[in-house]
């Protein structure tokens, strides 16, 4: 038997909830595993009969963004152990389009949490939204729409709303397929007049963009954050029967109060800070590249001068930084089974400390509008740095243990740790605040080092002090991390990637 | 000891459906599923 697990999106309007979208390969964040039942689910494989579990899935999918868990893979596979199912697993990659054959039968249950795009379901109704609205016209579930293609799709039921705040949304454009730019679309709108509404629709892009009424409602609303219903539900059988498993809600990253509402030159548009408060998607999904340092970054180099990121070459030698590590020594340019769980010291670090050069290996960088991460130091000094950058801290609450960590990660207590060129000596700086700001036009990169992964970022202090950063992984070519943890380690189960850390990542 | 950490700074929170919600998302699902066997199965 074979089952299909679909996310379905969906936000209040009044009393009413309507779909925003449905899909086959909808991820299912870690913490929110919690809120869903696999009970009907098991209840309905334990019949005696099934004695296979088969899970095609999506890795990035499946692991939540959130931490490196894959709290919902194990726990289907926990219940299986329980029942006596023998559970397989079968991946394939975040872009994959078609699914392994796997051979049914009455003994098999075969869930898919993948895009297949021999499925009608995925074919038409997940990927295609004007095929969806086209399937639900008439239904009052659906937002009012409006869209026009050559292929023969065309509604147009909006009834504008102007009786609400002037910077409250009213409108949403967006893409009818998946693949679109993520820094433009869904793009909101605060429509005046139908006039502006008829001008947005004569204007739109091209056919393959659809307007909808924004569906506005205090519900839609949750600790002061905008957040979008999410329920998963596996279709299976042939008369397409219907298990729920539940959902959660899922809120934007921002709070409605990180910052006022303001309006593209249009005055009709939402700038791209006030539209991020209205977006539920993950803020790596944004991300093309695993960027690690920005265009402020200067890099010191083996001749001990400083090289910007925007001028540093393919070839240039950098200055890397040496030391041992109590678990976890990747810096040697050996794979290391235990990166993952690496942590160090103070002590080792000064005791082992040394440098060598590294060489660009690679370098990628991508513009664009985003949410960094601004930490404030016991001086008052502050840095603000992308959160997926990796720099190699004090943890807070000990005097001695050292690791590296993800801006995004950092706690207040954590103290930064700086390599100064002139005495070669680490000095630390404690973190006493932490906050999110926008950064706009920020142009992001992604360095490759090799054979040592550690670089030097000037700290912008004037003391000749360099905070220890770490190389990222894009080995998966992934947008964001899908094993969980940002830098390369032997867990990925991308194919062809080793792990590590090492040549090509 | 390394600190494994989950928390982060920027960070999508994610709360439980209200069980009337829910309710409703089934019922709205079902229909979805109707009208696509209606199409393809009938």
């Amino acid at each position: 038997m074979r089952g299909t697990l679909i996310g379905t999106d969906y936000l209040y309007q009044g009393d009413d909830v309507k779909i925003l979208e449905m899909n086959t390969n909808s991820a299912i964040i870690s913490k929110g595993v919690q809120y869903l039942d696999l009970t009907p689910l098991f209840q309905r494989i334990n019949d005696g009969i099934i004695t296979e579990f088969h899970f095609i899935y999506s890795e990035a999918m499946t692991i939540g963004r959130d931490n490196g868990s894959t709290t919902f893979l194990d726990a289907l596979q926990q219940k299986c152990d329980d029942l006596g199912i023998t559970f397989e697993k079968h991946e394939v990659s975040s872009d994959a389009v078609t699914i392994p054959n796997v051979e049914d039968s009455n003994t098999k249950f075969v869930l898919r949490q993948a895009y297949d795009a021999s499925a009608i379901v995925d074919s038409l109704y997940c990927n295609d939204k004007m095929e969806f609205l086209d399937l639900m016209s008439g239904s009052d579930d659906i937002p009012e729409s409006y869209y026009s293609s050559s292929d023969g799709f065309f509604g147009n039921t909006i009834d504008l709303d102007t009786d609400i705040g002037e910077l409250e949304p009213n409108g949403i454009v967006k893409s009818r397929y998946p693949a679109y730019d993520v820094e433009k679309y869904p793009s909101i709108k605060r429509y005046g007049t139908e006039e502006e509404l008829t001008s947005d629709i004569n204007n739109l892009e091209s056919e393959d963009y659809i307007i909808q009424e924004f569906l506005t409602d205090a519900k839609n609303f949750v600790d002061g954050r905008s957040v979008v219903m999410r329920s998963f539900d596996i279709i299976y059988a042939h008369n397409l029967e219907i298990i729920s498993l539940g959902g959660y809600r899922m809120s934007s990253n921002v709070p409605m109060s990180f910052a006022d509402t303001a309006f593209e030159d249009d005055g009709i548009t939402f700038d791209s800070l006030s539209r991020t408060k209205y977006i539920t998607k993950a803020l790596a999904e944004k991300q093309k590249i695993p960027y690690h340092t920005d265009d402020e970054s200067d890099i010191l180099m083996i001749d001990g001068s400083i090289g910007n990121i925007s001028t540093i070459q393919v070839g240039d030698t950098i200055t890397s930084t040496l030391f041992e590590l109590i678990s976890g020594s990747e810096h040697t340019g050996e794979p290391s089974d235990d990166y993952l769980e690496h942590y160090g010291s103070m002590t080792m670090t000064t005791d082992t400390l040394s440098t060598t050069g590294s060489e660009l290996q690679s370098i990628v960088s991508q513009s664009m509008n985003t949410m960094f991460v601004k930490a404030t130091f016991s001086d008052n000094t502050f840095m603000v740095d992308s959160p997926t950058s990796e720099v190699y801290i004090k943890t807070s609450g000990s005097a001695e243990t050292t690791q590296f960590e993800f801006v995004n990660k950092l706690l207040v207590g954590d103290s930064i740790l700086y390599y100064n060129s002139g005495s070669d000596a680490i000095t630390s700086k404690e973190i006493t605040n932490l906050e999110m700001v926008w950064q706009e036009d920020v142009t992001i990169y992604n360095l490759d080092f090799e054979p040592y992964d550690y670089f030097l970022v000037d700290s912008k202090q004037g003391d000749g002090t360099f905070s220890i950063m770490h190389n990222a992984c894009n080995y998966c070519g992934s947008p964001w991390a899908p094993c969980g943890n940002y830098w390369c380690d032997n867990n990925c189960g991308y194919a062809g990637c080793t792990g590590g850390g090492f040549g090509g990542k | 000891m390394r600190q494994n950490r989950t928390k982060e700074i920027i960070s999508t929170e994610i709360h439980p459906l209200l069980s009337a919600d829910k309710s409703k998302l089934d019922t709205i699902f079902a229909e979805i599923i109707e009208k696509i066997k209606e199409k393809h199965l009938s």
